[in-house]
């Protein structure tokens, strides 16, 4: 079921790029836990979880060497990558496959987003770093020896984008046909996860009855079934999730991409389907929040062809 | 006169200005939503039979680049300029107009970006500004116009999104040289006269004041002597800068 949720309005335009600008460049956009408080710095927990890059280990689905090397030095190479999944049946069965039974109804987008979290896992290590999440390049991110839960997020968004660019927010307009949506889903710091504040993707519309929660630090994907008479129609996409977070989920709507991540950090899995999470954990905020970034992320395509970010 | 190949309606025009990745849906739509590729194949006609769905998608984008801004001077830095400037500019120059249709056909394409790939790889659909000097026998001045690679059999797709039109240019001789680059390579089949059954125009209008321009494109009059290879302005110099579009997405 496709479903039109309240889209995301704040700041106007002009504002949200000046203050983006002159925080980024003192280095305030990074994300906490993650780099709480703007730090950088991962929590400790977060940086014992994460090191060498949290795919490596016993992943359901390497990326070899060589194509991540080629993706570094041309980042389309992504899409070559992803097509090449499963040798002769398509990506997204392949894909389909490797995430499980409750993954079944997996739209391509949502295939290649799971796709695009893989490789941005396995892209560098969880670690302090200066550069500034929101405003970070492909090319910069592919090439930071050290990433935090923002950077992975946007990572993982990009090269997404690069095949369904329609994944792009806000949501349709009221009146429209609902479409797929990717949202940057951000936790407040005492989110019962043990990770400080953190910033994981939620994705709309790519899922029969559910949302698709992918976390590229910690590498798992998680559906969450859409509970009672499902997405209300007054609150976003982020909200939704959130509420539907508060009922328990079972343990096979939850795959773990790479064990060791969220085997180092104990509270995660029990948070996410243990219903201890909860709209009151969201961070709201029209720069750094969940609003925020869809306001970033909204502006991508807008921004096609800007010279590189200093 | 005859009508352009392709209508895009006002209010599609201005959901793309607002929201540029509705040029995929837009690009979707054509022909009723069957299939975008064999719609702008059956407009463009037999010589463009064999065009493949990166060169079709292109075309759309040099139909919508074409209709969305007027042609004519602009202050906006060609090289730097983003999609939203583009698309919200109120004239553009011929290098706009195809950094336009360039950053569209991106969007939905974002493998077309050059360069090809080495001679020992598997052939891919690349993209290409083909600059051209002030002296180029087009009655234009210097004219910026676009090529794509391996989206026909044996020939170019050159696209001009300020003229609207587009010309298949075969491959004469043993094909492509190795040791030049794409815009010397078209430029040097073009010396070869072309059938007019190469041309199609997007929009006839916009050839109307300058005939000679078809005229001299098809006579093989044109050539590798008239291409622009300057530094900062030549094909390679926009080889590099589209390189980097997909490097910068932020």
């Amino acid at each position: 079921m496709l479903v039109a949720e309240k889209r995301v309005t704040s700041l106007g335009p002009d504002r949200r790029d000046f203050l983006r600008t002159a925080l980024g460049t003192v280095g305030f956009l990074t994300l906490a836990g993650c780099g709480a408080g703007g730090s950088g710095t991962p929590s400790p927990a977060a940086s014992a979880a994460l090191s060498p890059p949290p795919g490596t280990t016993g992943a359901l689905i390497p990326v070899d060497p060589a194509s991540m090397a080629a993706m570094r030095s041309r980042p389309e190479t992504f899409l070559s990558a992803y097509s090449g999944l499963g040798g002769s049946a398509s990506s997204a069965a392949f894909m389909r496959t490797k995430l499980g039974s409750a993954f079944a109804s997996l739209t391509d987008a949502g295939c290649m987003t799971a796709f695009a979290t893989v490789v941005a896992s396995d892209s560098a290590p969880a670690g302090a770093t200066s550069l500034p999440n929101m405003t970070a390049s492909l090319r910069q991110l592919l090439s930071n020896p050290a990433l935090n839960c923002g950077h992975y997020c946007k990572l993982a968004t990009l090269l997404a984008l690069l095949g369904h660019p329609e994944l792009i927010p806000p949501d349709a307009a009221a009146g429209d046909p609902p479409k797929s949506t990717l949202h940057f889903m951000v936790w407040l710091a005492d989110v019962p996860m043990g990770t400080g504040l953190h910033a994981q993707l939620l994705l709309a519309n790519v899922l029969d009855n559910a949302y698709l929660l992918l976390d590229p630090m910690y590498a798992f994907a998680l559906r969450i079934p859409f509970v009672g008479a499902g997405p209300q129609a007054d609150l976003s996409v982020i909200e939704n999730a959130a509420v539907m977070l508060q009922t328990p989920i079972t343990p096979d709507n939850l795959t773990l991409l790479s064990p060791a991540p969220t085997a180092e950090l104990p509270p995660m899995v029990p948070a996410l389907t243990g219903a201890a999470l909860g709209p009151q954990y969201i961070l709201h905020d029209a720069l750094w929040g969940a609003e925020g970034w869809d306001l970033r992320i909204g502006q991508i395509f807008n921004q096609l062809g800007s010279p590189a970010p200093v | 006169m005859s009508a352009p190949l392709f209508s895009i309606p006002a209010e599609v025009l201005a959901a793309i200005v607002a929201r540029p990745e509705k040029f995929l849906s837009a690009y979707s739509t054509l022909g009723g939503g069957a299939d975008a590729a064999a719609y702008v194949r059956s407009q463009l006609g037999g010589p463009f039979a064999t065009l493949q769905a990166p060169g079709c998608l292109a075309t759309f984008a040099g139909v919508v680049a074409y209709n969305a801004v007027p042609a004519g001077t602009s202050a906006l830095d060609p090289t730097t300029a983003t999609l939203h400037e583009l698309l919200t500019a109120s004239a553009l120059a011929s290098q706009h107009l195809c950094r336009l249709s360039a950053l569209l056909t991106l969007l939905g394409n974002p493998a077309l970006v050059p360069p090809e790939l080495p001679a020992s790889s598997q052939p891919k659909a690349t993209l290409h500004f083909l600059t051209w000097l002030g002296t180029v026998p087009l009655n234009t001045g210097a004219l910026t116009q676009l090529v794509i690679t391996n989206v026909l059999d044996q020939a170019y797709l050159l696209l001009d999104p300020q003229y609207a039109y587009l010309l298949r240019i075969p491959f004469v001789g043993a094909g492509q040289q190795s040791n030049l680059t794409v815009a010397e390579n078209v430029a040097t089949m073009m010396q070869t006269p072309l059938s007019s059954g190469n041309l199609v125009l997007l929009d006839p209008a916009a050839t109307s004041g300058v005939p000679q321009m078809l005229q001299v494109v098809l006579s093989g009059a044109l050539g590798p002597e008239y291409l622009d290879q300057g530094a900062t302005s030549g094909s390679d110099f926009w080889d590099e800068n589209i390189a980097q579009v997909v490097y910068n997405m932020s």
